[in-house]
């Protein structure tokens, strides 16, 4: 694999798994001021 | 599309609207409405500005220059906003936390009167009108659903200008959060498809010319120069203003952008190969729809309307914030200084939900008149960094210093000598098909030397910079010291 390749498939994790975890915080934080 | 398609499209929409509803229900005040009340915190900070920052100009455009001329999309078009919004983050978020204003406005008002509030609260409301976003919501319901390019962008500038009306940045930073979402995911899982289709990314670099693959690319220098200077105007965003008020503190300003800017560069990268993806299979289509329709093609049935969904949501994160900023540019920055000063909540809530009213029209409009991309974006940046700038980083890091007639020269001759150099472009040159802008061939000192109309704000910074010296030099001290 190449180092665009590798590039690109890092983007798409970071991607996906990245704004789950966001989302996860922010409802985390939702829940702990209710 | 199909049935399922378009009712993953709807349950969307309608989550939104009861959202919006739902959050209108408790605001208070116009700081409430307008900036939140200083309440958002790290996580919120991280979805409404990465999800306000990524509308349909990025996905659109970013795809575009990509389909065109490859990687230098990313290096040059998207890449130097990361270094322009990290150093604001250190130099001038913190300087920014130190006042009690709500808007970019605010600032130049506080340093310099009411005139250079004026000329910057207008080059902001040119600046924010969300035209582009709305283009591109015209487009997607056009290529998906076949709906008449008219209805689409009336349709979505409505959905928005409803849950933007009933629950202002509370409701705009709440529905960020499930479009940043969206958006991200759905694009990861478009990418991985396309990309498993296509054989991946080295098999593309052989159907496609080695320049594709240059950081560089094949754009003239100076073209390149512009589009990093167009970077700067990052320094004096308002919504980047608008947020870091709206922040429970400094810290959190920090960390949400050091987040961001890794969510960025992950987005901007995704999105640059999707344009380079259209070209190597070959999409026949204008450069700026490439992405989508390649992508709406290459998915299966239901994510394929969860992607439009997500689309959907990158344009309606944009359009909501912007609509919010330009109705505060007529009514709080605009207005209120002139004719009530001493106007009362109430009343400036009311007033500015219908000036959000107005710029939704205003931006439907222009939406219907507009077509290109790139260069309404370098347009509508030129005009923001050429009356801010200079007035704005001056007044924060020389407070006490500045003068009210160096504010108003520079702001004035900054946005008079852009709006001349694209009006001179424009008369007297004529659209290039190959780059798709507006190229302006002259003879000066017998040298032949082409004007693309994106040079603008070369001239007009220069300018802006020296009109601020001569205000300085020639106009009067403050009348009273400034913090």
């Amino acid at each position: 694999m190449s180092g665009w390749a590798i590039a690109t498939w890092a983007a798409i994790a970071v991607l996906g798994v990245g704004s789950a975890l966001v989302f996860a915080w922010f409802i985390a934080e939702l829940r702990r001021r209710r | 599309m199909t049935g399922l398609d378009i009712a993953v499209l709807l349950a969307y929409v309608g989550g939104v609207l009861v959202l919006g509803w739902a959050v209108s229900r408790r605001i208070g005040s116009f700081r409430d409405w307008f900036v939140a009340g200083g309440q958002l915190t790290t996580p919120l900070l991280v979805c409404t500005l990465v999800s306000t920052y990524y509308g349909l100009d990025v996905l659109l455009g970013g795809s575009e220059v990509a389909f065109i001329d490859g990687v230098v999309a990313w290096f040059w078009y998207v890449r130097p906003y990361y270094l322009a919004i990290i150093l604001a983050a250190v130099f001038v978020a913190h300087r920014l936390k130190r006042y009690d204003f709500l808007s970019l406005p605010d600032v130049a008002a506080h340093h310099y009167g009411r005139g250079t509030q004026t000329v910057i609260a207008l080059a902001s409301f040119l600046y924010s009108l969300p035209l582009l976003a709305i283009m591109g919501l015209g487009v997607l319901l056009d290529v998906a659903f076949g709906l008449p390019f008219v209805w689409g962008v009336v349709l979505g500038a409505a959905v928005s200008v409803v849950y933007t009306l009933m629950g202002g940045l509370v409701a705009d930073a709440l529905t960020d959060t499930v479009q940043f979402t969206l958006m991200c995911v759905t694009l990861a899982i478009a990418a991985a498809i396309v990309l498993e289709a296509q054989g991946g990314i080295d098999a593309m670099r052989t159907s496609l010319p080695e320049t594709y693959f240059q950081p560089m690319g094949s754009y003239p220098g100076w073209v390149l120069f512009v589009f990093g200077l167009s970077a700067l105007s990052v320094f004096v965003e308002p919504a980047f203003y608008q947020r870091i008020f709206a922040a429970t503190s400094y810290r959190a300003v920090l960390a949400a952008l050091g987040i961001g800017v890794v969510l960025w560069a992950a987005f901007d990268w995704i999105v640059t190969v999707l344009g380079i993806a259209a070209a190597a299979a070959g999409v026949d289509t204008e450069p700026r729809y490439a992405l989508l329709t390649l992508v709406i093609e290459a998915l299966p049935a239901g994510l394929a309307g969860l992607f439009a969904a997500g689309v959907v949501a990158t344009a309606m994160s944009t359009i909501d914030s912007y609509l919010l900023i330009s109705g505060g540019n007529i009514a709080y920055d605009l207005y209120r200084p002139w004719r009530r000063p001493d106007i009362d909540d109430r009343s400036m809530l009311r007033l500015t939900r219908w000036a959000v009213l107005l710029a939704a029209i205003v931006s439907v409009a222009l939406a219907l008149f507009f077509r290109s991309i790139v260069s309404a974006w370098i347009f509508m940046s030129t005009m923001l960094i050429s009356a801010a700038l200079v007035p704005v980083l001056v007044a924060l890091w020389l407070p006490g210093r500045v003068r009210p007639a160096a504010g108003l020269a520079s702001s004035l001759a900054g946005l008079g000598s852009a709006l001349l150099f694209f009006i001179a472009v424009n008369a007297g040159g004529a659209t290039d098909e190959e780059w798709g802008t507006v190229i302006w061939n002259v003879r000066l000192l017998g040298r032949e030397l082409a004007l693309w109309q994106e040079y603008a704000v070369l001239v007009a910074l220069p300018v802006s910079m020296l009109a601020f010296l001569l205000g300085h030099w020639l106009g009067a001290p403050p009348r009273e010291a400034r913090p």
